[in-house]
């Protein structure tokens, strides 16, 4: 006997006998009592509706009887264990209070489920709405008197957690095919601008030799004709030692010869090779007194000069100064290079410095370059231990900075190679350059 | 054909007089422009018998300066050869579809270039034989 509860019944009496058995059979009681004259007779529900209780009682998924008024009239193991600590109080309970999901809604469905079947998923509402993931199959129940709804709660949790990771695997591969895709359209862009710098310095050169070997060349145009080849071949010559640079940037090791470099020698050098490549951009040079060599590699820095200042004429195709300041700063030394040329729009300014990533903004596309050569001062900065960055007005013109520490940056494992980006060594140089 | 005029629209200066100097030895007159819109200041003064147009300029690039050119009755049966270093199947496509009527990629030997010119005058309706 499950439950210590049972009805005694006075033999002869058929009615209430009647009633007794049917309160066996809806589970109320266990066993009736039959007083006879012959003594005691127990009976006990055996028959055909015992296998179906063992049933229920034993399976997996929850089970829950519900009756007309939305009461939970009865739960198996398995759903009360699904509820959690107060699952042996559901029955008398509204059954809706056991789910997270809106109340009024889910009434309505297993009201309805009282006349025909159905299925909804649900979510039990937990000890702090963290409760399982649920199937709700729902069918009409009928013994007697008693009307109301069988649900069975299948625990879909599982199911529902591979369900979401599989979700976000699927956002984060998407995501990372999109990058993917925009890389190689990147890299298709940078291609087709390398190789239209290769033709166009091709055919300067190809053509003024023509012109060269022509029979009626006068002596006088030999000389231009020769300066213009000499030209493209140097154009040539920086798109290749810029191709071997992103080559060499991108296997990620990189050697720097470090000296005492002096900057504001640097800095005039440089300002004097870019200064006889154009006519309409005058070069205003000021360099702190005083200021500490740096320990450096030259040209490797010879480079970052020559490339910011490159920019700064390229970008600024109406002339204009191009002012190129160096003093010191707490992180050490910093160079600007500040032009008064198209500018940077603002969402563009940090992806400058990305290799095959040069403006798309409108009348860049007809300015000669690939696009490497922030993205080679950049790395050449960091392999220092400084930082690279640019400000712009759209319009205005815009100023290139880059500091370079005074000390040098700390080795890596063999005291030669230094990888990209070093915050930590970085922090701890300008905490020494502050003391 | 010494009496032909040829516009040359480049913004690379050493490309635009590299072709002015050898056209002109062969014979041509010609005008020269930095982009395309320098390039319908110039036509606006003084009809071309040919449009010789790079494709990557500023201001106007090529491709936009041929649609003018086209659309402009004045203008619309110049013959146009484009030179560019835009070389993708897809770059060539784009300046037939804008309206050039040959077009070239650099780099090209100056008398193919000069073939290709004479070619596409010979063929004008109005041209004298």
């Amino acid at each position: 006997v499950r439950r210590a509860r049972a009805e005694a019944v006075p033999s002869g009496n058929h009615r209430d006998l009647g009633e007794s058995l049917r309160s066996i059979r809806g589970g109320e009681a266990d066993a009736v009592v039959v007083l006879g004259l012959d003594g005691e007779r127990v009976l006990m529900l055996q028959g055909a509706d015992e296998p179906y209780r063992v049933v229920v009682e034993t399976m997996s998924e929850g089970a829950l009887v519900v009756d007309a008024r939305d009461r939970v009239v009865y739960a198996n193991p398995s759903m009360r264990a699904l509820v959690g600590p107060k699952g042996d109080s559901v029955v008398g309970t509204r059954f809706d209070r056991l789910f997270a999901a809106d109340s009024a809604w889910l009434r309505s469905q297993v009201r309805g489920w009282m006349s025909h079947p159905g299925q909804t998923d649900a979510r039990l509402g937990g000890e702090a709405g963290d409760g399982a993931f649920v199937t709700l199959s729902g069918a009409p129940l009928r013994t007697g008197s008693f009307k109301g709804t069988l649900v069975i709660v299948a625990d879909i949790t599982r199911r529902r957690l591979a369900e979401r990771r599989m979700e976000s695997s699927l956002a984060a591969l998407t995501a990372a095919n999109a990058e993917l895709g925009r890389m190689d359209e990147a890299k298709t862009n940078f291609l087709a601008t390398v190789s239209h710098e290769f033709r166009t310095a091709l055919f300067g050169i190809q053509g003024y030799s023509e012109m060269l070997g022509r029979r009626k060349c006068p002596p006088a145009a030999v000389m231009q004709y020769a300066g213009n080849i000499n030209d493209d071949v140097r154009r040539l010559g920086r798109l290749i030692s810029d191709l071997l640079d992103l080559a060499r940037m991108e296997s990620g090791h990189e050697q720097l010869r470090t000296e005492e470099v002096d900057l504001s020698e640097l800095i005039a050098e440089a300002a004097g090779r870019a200064g006889a490549g154009t006519d309409r951009h005058d070069f205003a040079v000021s360099v702190a007194a005083g200021l500490p060599p740096v320990p450096a590699d030259r040209d490797q820095v010879a480079r970052v000069l020559a490339n910011l200042l490159a920019n700064a004429v390229k970008y600024s195709p109406a002339g204009g100064e191009i002012a190129i300041s160096a003093g010191e700063h707490p992180e050490g030394v910093l160079v600007e290079v500040r032009d008064q040329g198209m500018g940077i729009s603002p969402d563009l300014i940090d992806s400058v410095f990305e290799p095959y990533r040069r403006s798309e903004a409108p009348g860049t596309r007809a300015i000669q370059g690939t696009g490497l050569g922030l993205p080679i001062v950049r790395h050449i900065v960091e392999l220092h231990g400084g930082r690279a960055w640019a400000m712009s007005e759209e319009g205005a013109g815009s100023a290139f900075r880059f500091t370079l520490p005074l000390r040098v940056p700390a080795p890596d494992t063999n005291g030669v190679t230094h990888k990209r980006g070093q915050p930590d060594a970085a922090v701890r140089r300008s905490d020494q350059i502050e003391r | 054909l010494s009496d032909k005029t040829i516009l040359i629209v480049d913004d690379d200066k050493q490309v635009r007089e590299l072709i002015a100097i050898y056209l002109h030895e062969e014979g041509f007159r010609t005008m020269l422009a930095n982009d395309g819109a320098e390039a319908i200041t110039a036509v606006s003064k003084q009809l071309p018998d040919l449009v010789l147009a790079d494709v990557n300029m500023p201001e106007m690039n090529g491709l936009e300066l041929a649609q003018r050119l086209r659309s402009d009755p004045q203008t619309a049966s110049i013959p146009i050869l484009m030179l560019s270093a835009l070389a993708q199947s897809k770059d060539v496509l784009a300046g037939y579809s804008n309206g050039a009527d040959e077009y070239a990629t650099k780099p090209i030997e100056l008398a193919v270039l000069l073939a290709k010119a004479n070619s596409l005058l010979s063929r004008q309706p109005g041209s004298s034989p």
